[in-house]
């Protein structure tokens, strides 16, 4: 009893002193080198079974076809909204000043090792940690041939080869975006459901179903003009009653996603 | 159980389970249920008391809070709080029967979602309207009814296994 206490004392010490010093949990850092290769296999099994049953049992040829189609829409809409973003921009600002908005952060492909789909909240991991150059805060990306194309998530906890990350349905996530049509500002907020909330926007604000919703880039934390959803419902904030509310949807299918893009870019000051 | 047997029986089901559970939540896509909760009241049947117990206790609650932000260390408490009330319990409770132990499961189990729902309205930045409290209700229900049939099979497993 008395030799199992001092363990536990012992345990809680280092523990103590290696927050102290890394800012992370040892208990975490120790899980994620022992249990990555069964994650990591067991994600790979996991998505092979998947991918199989999806391609080569339930209609072949069509499935295959409309997930190609798909994902080069989701591609050809998200560099669509990219370059009108980065046009509006331009036009306003041209003559005032010659900024320059850009995307062009260091990018990193990470695999989803791990998803719990937890019905309560929205954290995954990554196969990436502190020793590929990750950070808390920076965002995640889903990834169509390579290229970032809608807003997922953030990274919230890095590890020394792993990270967690949180989806935008995440409670606890929050950003800053706009209106593609419309420039109006919002608040999106994750609820633990399949859609987000889109809160604080204007009461005078025109923006209908079918609105894309893109990051607006003043939360210092997410670029502006990344793609995040599309609005399926609009309606009076029934708290805040001078707002307007909406319902968005995510565009990319957050639990079917294998990889992931992270951006290497760390929160800065908003202009 | 001998310390060496539960040692054994504890660590090849833990990663058999940790296994199981990246597989089906990446095979299915749905939340496979409370794995470690469910592995957790299985032990507690297996093993009285100990500090075994509560070390192995206290190592499914740090697993069981990688699934939030965190929250390791409170997740590590609440367990093996659950395993002294359990052992506080058998004092009045006569854990053979099949309606002690049922009822102390669902109890369990209800407590941790209580906990978790907490958790979540916590973190929570958006409103809460009826469709919201509707969808946690259903998938509240269905918390309880996956982690409960886990809860049954492996306290199948180790009854046929372990305790006869």
């Amino acid at each position: 009893m008395k030799k199992a206490v001092i363990i536990i004392v012992i345990i809680i010490l280092i523990s103590s002193i290696w927050y102290g010093i890394k800012r992370t949990s040892l208990f975490n850092e120790i899980f994620g080198f022992l249990l990555s290769p069964f994650w990591k296999s067991a994600s790979f099994l996991g998505e092979k079974s998947r991918v199989f049953f999806k391609n080569y049992v339930i209609l072949i040829n069509i499935k295959k076809e409309n997930e190609k189609l798909k994902k080069e829409n989701l591609l050809l809409r998200s560099q669509l909204a990219y370059y009108k973003e980065k046009d509006r921009i331009y036009k306003t600002i041209e003559e005032f000043y010659k900024v320059s908005t850009s995307l062009d952060y260091p990018k990193i492909i990470g695999r989803i090792i791990y998803r719990p789909i937890d019905p309560f909240s929205g954290v995954s991991f990554i196969d990436k940690g502190r020793n590929d150059g990750l950070f808390p805060q920076m965002p995640v990306l889903a990834s169509v041939n390579g290229e970032a194309v809608a807003l997922v998530g953030q990274v919230v906890e890095v590890y020394k080869n792993w990270s967690k990350i949180i989806f935008i349905t995440d409670p606890s996530f929050a950003a800053d975006v706009k209106i593609q049509r419309t420039g109006d500002r919002g608040i999106l907020v994750g609820k633990a459901e399949k859609y987000c909330n889109l809160q604080y926007l204007p009461p005078a604000s025109e923006l209908k179903p079918g609105d894309e919703v893109l990051t607006s880039g003043q939360d210092a934390l997410f670029p502006p003009g990344i793609l995040v959803g599309k609005v399926i419902i609009v309606n009076k904030d029934p708290v805040q009653g001078v707002f307007k509310f909406a319902e968005v949807k995510p565009f990319v299918d957050l639990h079917n996603i294998d990889f992931v893009l992270i951006l290497l870019k760390l929160p800065e000051i908003p202009l | 159980m001998k310390n060496k047997k539960f040692l054994l029986v504890f660590i090849s089901f833990l990663f058999l389970l940790i296994f199981l559970k990246t597989f089906l939540s990446n095979f299915l896509l749905i939340y496979p249920g409370d794995v470690f909760l469910a592995f957790c009241l299985g032990i507690l049947i297996l093993r009285g008391s100990g500090i075994l117990l509560y070390f192995c206790l206290g190592l499914l609650g740090l697993l069981e809070g990688l699934d939030f932000l965190k929250m390791e260390i409170f997740w590590c408490i609440y367990f093996i709080l659950m395993g002294l009330i359990w052992n506080h319990l058998k004092n009045y409770i006569v854990f053979g029967t099949l309606e002690a132990k049922l009822s102390l499961w669902i109890l369990s189990i209800l407590c941790t979602l209580i906990i978790r729902g907490i958790i979540c309205f916590l973190n929570l930045n958006a409103f809460i309207d009826w469709e919201f409290f509707l969808n946690f209700l259903i998938k509240s229900f269905y918390y309880i009814i996956s982690t409960f049939l886990w809860t049954v099979i492996l306290d199948k497993i180790f009854t046929v296994f372990f305790v006869k």
